[in-house]
C-alpha cells in the first residue's frame, strides 16, 4: 500500500498496482525504495487526485501498452470505451485538471483519453465556435488571418 | 501562480546532483525535484535544466577523477606493474559503477526532461548525456588521455595472466564492460571495438607468434598441441570472464593462425616426435587434440590428410615387402604352405592396420568425413598394389570359415568377415575375388571343411549387399546343389540299396554352371566317370550304378558324369595285426585297392598303376607321393626318391606303424592354398577372357539402347557399368570396340571418326 497526499493534505491509500499505474510514483517507489511516508503531491488537489484515482482502480487489470508500438500506430479518436466515456462526463475545468495531472504524473492511457476527449469536442468547429467553448481570446491581426486562411484552403475545401 | 526563478529553481537541482555522488540520496525528495524538472520544461527553461544538468556532471566527474584516479594512473605509466594496473583499474571501475548508480536515479527525476524536452529538441535522453560525459571528462579528456592509460593497464593484466602471474578478473570484468558501455564520439561504436579489440588482437598475436617458435624448438608434436588446445581453452575463458563475446570468434582465429596454422606442416613433421610417431604409437587421445586444432583450418586439415594417407602407404609398402620371397623373381623357394601362411598373415595385417586406423576416426578424428575419405582412399591404394590380393582376401576367409572358430571366438571371426567384405569393397578387381572364392568354396563345401553353415551364409549375404544378387547366383547355386544332395543322399540310403555292398556313399550332385572349373569335362555317356578312371572293384562300379539309376528316377532328363577328382573316402586298412582307418582321396583308395588282394607283396609300377586305375599323369604323380613320399608312408617306394619316374616301384607297406588309430592322408591339391606362378596365369587368363567378353558385351548393350555415342562418352559408361566388378582399360576398350567393328556390331560415323553408330 501507498499514502498519496493531495496539494490540500488529504491522504488517500492505494494499492502498488493501482499507485504504479504513475510512472512517476513507480520511478519513485523503484528508485528511494518503498516508504510508510506519504508521496506528496503539491500539483494536484484532492478532487482531481480522487477522480484520477478512480481511473487507475478501474484500469488496475489492463495489461501494459508497449510504448514503441503505441507511438507509431496512428491516432484515433472514437475508440473511447464505454466506461472511460461516462468517466469522461466532467466540467471543463475538471477535465483540464485531469490532462494536467496526468501528464505530470505520467498516466499515458488517461492522458490520452483527455486527449482524445478534447479533440472530439474540437472536431468539426469553427475556429470562432472553438474559442467560444474554452474562453480563448483572438489576439491574431487581420493580416495574420488572411495568410491562415490562405495557407489553409486546402482543408477547407473539404 | 507565483513566479518563481528558473535559476533558483536549477539550483536546487544541482545540488541534488552533488548529494547524489556524496551518496545522500535518501535526504532528498523526489517528487520536489521531479516538479523541478516540470516546472523548468514548462516554463521553457527545458535547455537550462539540461545543459546545467551536464555541466554539473561534468564538474563533478572531473573533480572525483582528480581525486581518485590520477595518482594511480601516473604510478601505473612509471610502473606497470600487476599490483598498480589493478589499483588504476579498480579505480576507474569504481568511478564508474558509482557514476552509472547516480545517473539512473538522475535519470529518472528529469523523466519529464526526457519524455518532452528531449524528445523535441532530439538530443540524446540525459542518461546518454551522463554516458557521454563521463567518457569525456575522465576518459577522453586532452590533457589526460586516460584512456590510453585504462586501456595499457587492462592489456597489460592480461599478459600477466598470460606468463603465469594471477590476476583480479572481477575488475577487468567491470571495466570492460564499461568500455563496452561508452561510445566512440565519431564513429558511435564502443570504445571497447575502437581503442581496445584492436589492440588486444594485436598484442594476442605477437604473444602467440613468440610462443610458436620458443615452443618448436623442444617440443614434441603431442605438446605442442597440447600446449595449443590448453592456450586456447585459456583464452576462451578469459572471454566469458571478462571480455565480449564478440571478441571470442577473432580471438581464437588469431590464436589458431598462430599456433597451428602457420606451423601446421612443421608440427607433423618434428623428427622422433611427429605425426608418424603418434600415428605408429596409437596416441589417440593426442591425435584427438591435434584433430581439434586442424580441422577448422582448410589448409592445415589437408596437410594432415596427406600425412595419415603417406603414413598408411609406407606402412602398406612394409607388409608388401615381407610378401618379397613369395614373388618369382626371389630366390627364396618356399613351399605352398608356408606361402600360403604369409599370404594370410599379409591379410591379417593390412586388417589389423584398418582397425586401428578406425579407432583413430572414431576415437580421434570424431568420424569426421573427409578423414575416413584419406583413410579409405589410402587402404584402397595400397590393397590394389598388390596383384594378388583378391586371391589373398578369397583365401583369408577360406581360412577364418575352416580354422578360424577353433582358434578364435565367435565374434571375433564375425568381426574378421566384416572386415573382409570391407577389403572387398576396396578392391578393384572383383570378378578375380569372384573367381578364387568359388574355387575355395568348391573345396570347403565337397570337403565338408566349412565349420559353421551360418558364417557361410552371412559371408555370402554381405557379399550381396556390397554387388547385388547377379554376382552371388553361382554361390548360392552351389550351396543349393549341395543341400539337394543332402536329401538325395537320405533318400538313398532310406532305400537301403547299398546294404548289401557293405559300405556307404555318399554323392554330391553339382550343377556345372555354378560350379568352378575345377572338374574335367563331362562324358558323353551317364554312368562313365569323365576323366576316363575305372574303378578297380565291382563293388564300386556297382554302388555307383545303383546311385545313377536311383537319380534317374528322380530326373529322368538329365545326365550324371562321375568325377572322382574331388571325393574322398573313409577305408580300414590292415598292416600286420592292426587296423587303421585311412581318410583319403577317391584317387588315393582307387591306388591302395590295387594291393587289396591277400597276395603279399604285390609290387607295382607307376606305369601299371597308370594303367589300371587310369588316374591323369601329373594327378597320380600327386597322389603317389602323398601315399609314399610324405609323412606317412603306407606304400613304400622303390627308389626312396621323392620325385616320380615310370618305372619307380611301389609296394604296400605292412610294417605302417602309428599311434593314432584313425589318420587322414593329406594330398596338397586338396588344400586351398595359394597359387604357383603357372596356375596364377592360368587363372588370370581365365579371368582375363572373362572380361574380355564383359567388356563386349557392355558395349553392345550400352550401343543398343544409345544408338550413337562419342568415344570418351562410351568409354565411360562401359566402365562406370563394369565398376562393381573391375576397372577395365581404356586400351582394352578401344581393343573390343575395334573388334566389334570388324564384326559389324557398330560403325564409325562417316562425318565424324570419334562417333559411332550401333549397327542392328
Amino acid at each position: 500500500m501507498v499514502t498519496l497526499q493531495s496539494s490540500d493534505k488529504r491522504d488517500f491509500q492505494v494499492s502498488m498496482e493501482v499507485a504504479k499505474q504513475s510512472v512517476l510514483i513507480k520511478n519513485l517507489i523503484d528508485d528511494l525504495g518503498e516508504t510508510e511516508e506519504a508521496i506528496p503531491l503539491p500539483n494536484v488537489t484532492s478532487k482531481v487526485l480522487q477522480k484520477v484515482i478512480e481511473y487507475c482502480e478501474h484500469h488496475k487489470h489492463d495489461p501494459p501498452v508497449i510504448k514503441d508500438e503505441y507511438d507509431d500506430l496512428p491516432k484515433r479518436s472514437d475508440d473511447i470505451s464505454p466506461w472511460d466515456e461516462q468517466y469522461m462526463k466532467v466540467d471543463q475545468e475538471m477535465l483540464f485538471e485531469i490532462l494536467l495531472a496526468s501528464n505530470y504524473m505520467d498516466i499515458k492511457p488517461l492522458l490520452d483519453l483527455g486527449c482524445k476527449t478534447v479533440a472530439n469536442m474540437i472536431r468539426g468547429k469553427s475556429a470562432e465556435e472553438i474559442r467560444k467553448m474554452f474562453n480563448i481570446v483572438d489576439d491574431f491581426t487581420p493580416e495574420e488571418k488572411e495568410q491562415i486562411k490562405r495557407e489553409n484552403e486546402w482543408a477547407e475545401a473539404n | 501562480t507565483p513566479q518563481v526563478d528558473p535559476q533558483q529553481q536549477f539550483e536546487k537541482l544541482a545540488t541534488a546532483i552533488g548529494e547524489i555522488y556524496k551518496h545522500n540520496a535518501s535526504q532528498l525528495s523526489f517528487e520536489e525535484l521531479y516538479r523541478i524538472g516540470y516546472g523548468l520544461v514548462l516554463s521553457k527553461n527545458g535547455a537550462l535544466a539540461y545543459d546545467g544538468v551536464r555541466s554539473v556532471l561534468e564538474s563533478h566527474l572531473g573533480d572525483l577523477v582528480h581525486n581518485s584516479i590520477v595518482s594511480h594512473a601516473e604510478a601505473a605509466r612509471a610502473t606497470p606493474s600487476p599490483s598498480n594496473n589493478e589499483a588504476l583499474l579498480s579505480s576507474v571501475r569504481i568511478l564508474w559503477s558509482e557514476h552509472v548508480t547516480a545517473m539512473l536515479v538522475i535519470k529518472d527525476i528529469l523523466m519529464y526532461v526526457d519524455r518532452v524536452y528531449v524528445k523535441n529538441a532530439h538530443l540524446p535522453s540525459v542518461y546518454e548525456m551522463g554516458m557521454s560525459a563521463f567518457r569525456d571528462q575522465v576518459l577522453l579528456t586532452a590533457e589526460r588521455r586516460l584512456i590510453t592509460g585504462v586501456a595499457k593497464a587492462v592489456l597489460g593484466q592480461i599478459s600477466n595472466e598470460r606468463c603465469g602471474i594471477e590476476i583480479n578478473r572481477g575488475v577487468l570484468r567491470g571495466v570492460v564492460d564499461m568500455l563496452i558501455e561508452l561510445q566512440d564520439t565519431e564513429q558511435l561504436r564502443p570504445l571497447y571495438e575502437t581503442i581496445f579489440e584492436p589492440q588486444f588482437l594485436f598484442e594476442t598475436r605477437a604473444f602467440y607468434h613468440e610462443m610458436a617458435s620458443a615452443r618448436l624448438t623442444d617440443h614434441g608434436a603431442a605438446a605442442y598441441t597440447r600446449a595449443a588446445q590448453d592456450d586456447i581453452d585459456a583464452e576462451m575463458g578469459r572471454v566469458r570472464a571478462f571480455l565480449a563475446p564478440s571478441t571470442g570468434t577473432a580471438l581464437r582465429n588469431v590464436v589458431l593462425d598462430e599456433l597451428v596454422a602457420k606451423h601446421a606442416d612443421e608440427v607433423l613433421s618434428i623428427p622422433e616426435a611427429g605425426l608418424e610417431q603418434l600415428l605408429d604409437q596409437r596416441s589417440v587421445d593426442a591425435l584427438g587434440v591435434l584433430f581439434g586444432l586442424y580441422s577448422p583450418l582448410p589448409a592445415a586439415l589437408t596437410i594432415l590428410q596427406s600425412g595419415v594417407f603417406e603414413r598408411i602407404q609406407a606402412q602398406g609398402e612394409k607388409f608388401a615387402a615381407a610378401l618379397a620371397p613369395m614373388s618369382p623373381e626371389s630366390s627364396q623357394a618356399l613351399g605352398p604352405a608356408a606361402k600360403t601362411a604369409m599370404a594370410l598373415r599379409w591379410v591379417q595385417e593390412v586388417l589389423a592396420l584398418y582397425d586401428v586406423y578406425d579407432e583413430f576416426l572414431h576415437k580421434s578424428f570424431r568420424g569426421s568425413n573427409d578423414m575416413r575419405k584419406t583413410i579409405n582412399d589410402s587402404f584402397i591404394q595400397l590393397i590394389n598394389a598388390n596383384n594378388r590380393a583378391a586371391e589373398l582376401l578369397s583365401l583369408f576367409i577360406d581360412d577364418n570359415l575352416k580354422n578360424g572358430l577353433k582358434r578364435k571366438s565367435e565374434q571375433e571371426v564375425d568381426h574378421l568377415l566384416e572386415r573382409s567384405v570391407l577389403m572387398f569393397r576396396f578392391l578393384q578387381n572383383k570378378d578375380a575375388f569372384e573367381h578364387y572364392y568359388k574355387v575355395h568354396l568348391a573345396k570347403r563345401l565337397l570337403h565338408g571343411r566349412s565349420l559353421s553353415d551360418d558364417a557361410e551364409q552371412s559371408m555370402v549375404s554381405k557379399l550381396k549387399l556390397e554387388c547385388g544378387s547377379q554376382f552371388t547366383l553361382k554361390l548360392e547355386g552351389m550351396f543349393k546343389d549341395m543341400q539337394v544332395s543332402a536329401d538325395l543322399a537320405r533318400g538313398f540310403k532310406n532305400m537301403g540299396a547299398l546294404d548289401e555292398l557293405g559300405f556307404d556313399m555318399n554323392v554330391s550332385v553339382l550343377t556345372p554352371t555354378f560350379w568352378p572349373a575345377l572338374a574335367l569335362p563331362m562324358s558323353k555317356d551317364t554312368g562313365n566317370s569323365a576323366d576316363g578312371v575305372s574303378l578297380p572293384s565291382p563293388q564300386l562300379s556297382s554302388a555307383v550304378d545303383v546311385f545313377t539309376r536311383y537319380y534317374l528316377t528322380q530326373h529322368s532328363a538329365r545326365r550324371l558324369s562321375w568325377q572322382y577328382s574331388m571325393g574322398n573316402a573313409d577305408i580300414k586298412v590292415q598292416f600286420g595285426d592292426r587296423t587303421h582307418e585311412l581318410n583319403v582321396s577317391t584317387y588315393q583308395m582307387l591306388i591302395l585297392m590295387l594291393f587289396a588282394d591277400d597276395e603279399e607283396d604285390v609290387s607295382l609300377t607307376t606305369g601299371e598303376i597308370q594303367h589300371r586305375t587310369r588316374i591323369p599323369g601329373g594327378v597320380l604323380v600327386r597322389q603317389l607321393q602323398s601315399l609314399a613320399c610324405a609323412k606317412y608312408k603306407i606304400l613304400t617306394k622303390t627308389p626312396m626318391s621323392r620325385d616320380v619316374n615310370l618305372n619307380d616301384k611301389f609296394s604296400f607297406n605292412s610294417g605302417f606303424r602309428s599311434p593314432q588309430y584313425r589318420i587322414r592322408i593329406p594330398v596338397v591339391a586338396a588344400k586351398a592354398v595359394v597359387e604357383s606362378e603357372k596356375d596364377n596365369a592360368e587363372s588370370m587368363a581365365s579371368i582375363g577372357r572373362e572380361r574380355q567378353y564383359l567388356v563386349e558385351a557392355a558395349i553392345v548393350r550400352i550401343m543398343k539402347t544409345r544408338k550413337q555415342l562419342m568415344h570418351e562418352q562410351l568409354v565411360n559408361e562401359v566402365i562406370h557399368q563394369l565398376s562393381a566388378q573391375f576397372l577395365p582399360t581404356s586400351t582394352m576398350i578401344k581393343d573390343i570396340i575395334g573388334r566389334l567393328i570388324d564384326r559389324e556390331y557398330l560403325q564409325r560415323s562417316p562425318d565424324n571418326p570419334r562417333l559411332y553408330n550401333y549397327l542392328a
